[in-house]
């Protein structure tokens, strides 16, 4: 396995230990699926549909999201939130991540 | 192919993995989804073949997708793909298994129980040996399902290809859809018949006061030809397994019954109409019983191979019928 075989590998561990957090804070407005890749797109954060939709409905099914279909445009959309519960669990995670991300910085600025 | 049908067929490939219950959901998702992105893909302009081939190659291989959707990723013994297998083989492998081992505890308790046959102790020993063939027959089928399914995955073996598209099959007809009871009932009766035949020939009988049970088959021959129950077996339930990975009523499911069900009259044929079957014990007893209907006692496996082939022949036309119907 070469160099860039193993940074993909680690960088794929991390982007799925952040995802979650991304896609709860980025539908605290409720948001279609096309639209949130194109959006966390456009932040930088690039994710794959076939792994973003799948996650929609499991977090979903967790209670950390909600979903309701909209008929009124030109086709049926279905529009995925963020639910109370959901905002909760940001809450906390986001903290984690604070504490992480800054603990992080120390390290490698350190070594 | 139109672009729309390739789409529905790619979508189709993903959801009937899922359970029922979300897949009409999914579905819809699903359109949406490759609706949006083909729009941004192409800007106002109409996706060319390429374009569709694109986005779901995006999407990745529906099985794939599947898994992610199912949430069966990193399950502890088995995960991904292969735990989406397991739950369908149980599906078929547990009710075949246990209700062969349940009928084959059903005869072979009839056959030697010694507890006299009026008594209450006869049925409950009768009911419960029953109950217990059934459970175990469920349990062996479940161990055997789980430990292929392991090694599968142990192995990392794959049965995906890079080319998913061009493999991606046409969405049936709710009407043309197999109902997955059919061939499992059908795979639990060829297993029974060929167990009755080779194992208890003699429970296939008639009773008279004076003869006691008299068999109406002749156990020597049948088993002097074991091997014709066997291809038999083999035959119905290959075609059955066919039935199971096909699931709907196409022109190729329909050649392999017409093919299937020829060679079952051939060999059926060959191992019924030789007069050596019948039991002359039999004949003899009941040609006295039914004096004025010889016929039924002297042609029994005559009768036996028209029944066989008036079956043969109910199950070819209606498979043919669907097929040319359906499958267009």
């Amino acid at each position: 396995m070469d160099k860039s075989d193993i940074v993909s590998g680690f960088l794929l561990e991390l982007r799925r230990g952040t995802v979650v957090l991304c896609v709860l804070t980025m539908l605290k407005e409720p948001t279609y699926g096309y639209n949130l890749i194109s959006r966390l797109s456009d932040t930088g954060i690039a994710i794959e549909g076939n792994t973003l939709y799948p996650l929609l409905r499991r977090l979903e099914e967790q209670g950390l999201l909600e979903s309701i279909w909209n008929t009124d445009g030109a086709k049926p959309r279905k529009y995925y939130s963020t639910t109370a519960f959901g905002s909760e669990v940001l809450t906390e995670l986001k903290r984690h991540w604070d504490t992480v991300s800054q603990s992080m910085t120390k390290l490698l600025e350190e070594k | 192919m139109k672009n729309n049908e390739l789409i529905k067929r790619y979508i189709y490939a993903v959801v009937s993995h899922l359970p029922q219950k979300s897949q009409a959901d999914v579905e819809r998702e699903l359109e949406s989804i490759i609706s949006d992105t083909l729009e941004a893909r192409c800007a106002g302009v109409e996706p060319t073949e390429a374009d569709v081939k694109a986005v779901l190659t995006e999407l990745g291989d529906p099985a794939e997708l599947a898994v992610k959707y199912s949430g069966n990723e990193g399950k502890a013994l088995l995960s991904g793909i292969y735990y989406l297998w397991f739950k369908r083989l149980i599906r078929i492998v547990i009710p075949i298994a246990a209700i062969v081992v349940a009928l084959v505890s059903a005869i072979e308790t009839l056959t030697q129980l010694t507890v006299p046959i009026s008594t209450s102790g006869y049925i409950s020993e009768f009911v419960s040996s029953t109950a217990r063939g059934g459970i175990e027959g469920a349990f062996q089928g479940l161990i055997w399902v789980l430990v292929i399914c392991v090694i599968l995955e142990r192995k990392n073996v794959k049965v995906g290809s890079p080319d998913f598209l061009s493999k991606l099959q046409a969405v049936p007809d709710k009407r043309a859809r197999v109902k997955i009871h059919d061939p499992v009932l059908s795979i639990c009766w060829n297993i029974f018949a060929a167990v009755l035949f080779l194992g208890f020939p003699y429970i296939m009988g008639g009773y008279s006061a004076d003869t006691g049970w008299v068999s109406a088959l002749d156990t020597g021959y049948i088993h002097s030809v074991w091997y014709l129950v066997v291809i038999l077996s083999a035959i119905g339930i290959g075609k059955e397994i066919f039935r199971l990975y096909e699931r709907r009523y196409s022109r190729r499911l329909a050649a392999v019954t017409v093919g299937a069900n020829l060679l079952t009259v051939l060999f059926a044929g060959v191992f019924l109409l030789n007069p050596a079957i019948v039991n002359p014990a039999f004949v003899d007893r009941f040609t006295l019983i039914f004096e004025e209907n010889v016929v039924f006692a002297t042609n029994l496996n005559v009768i036996l191979f028209g029944i066989v082939v008036f079956a043969l022949l109910l199950e070819t036309g209606t498979t043919l019928y669907r097929a040319l119907r359906y499958d267009r």
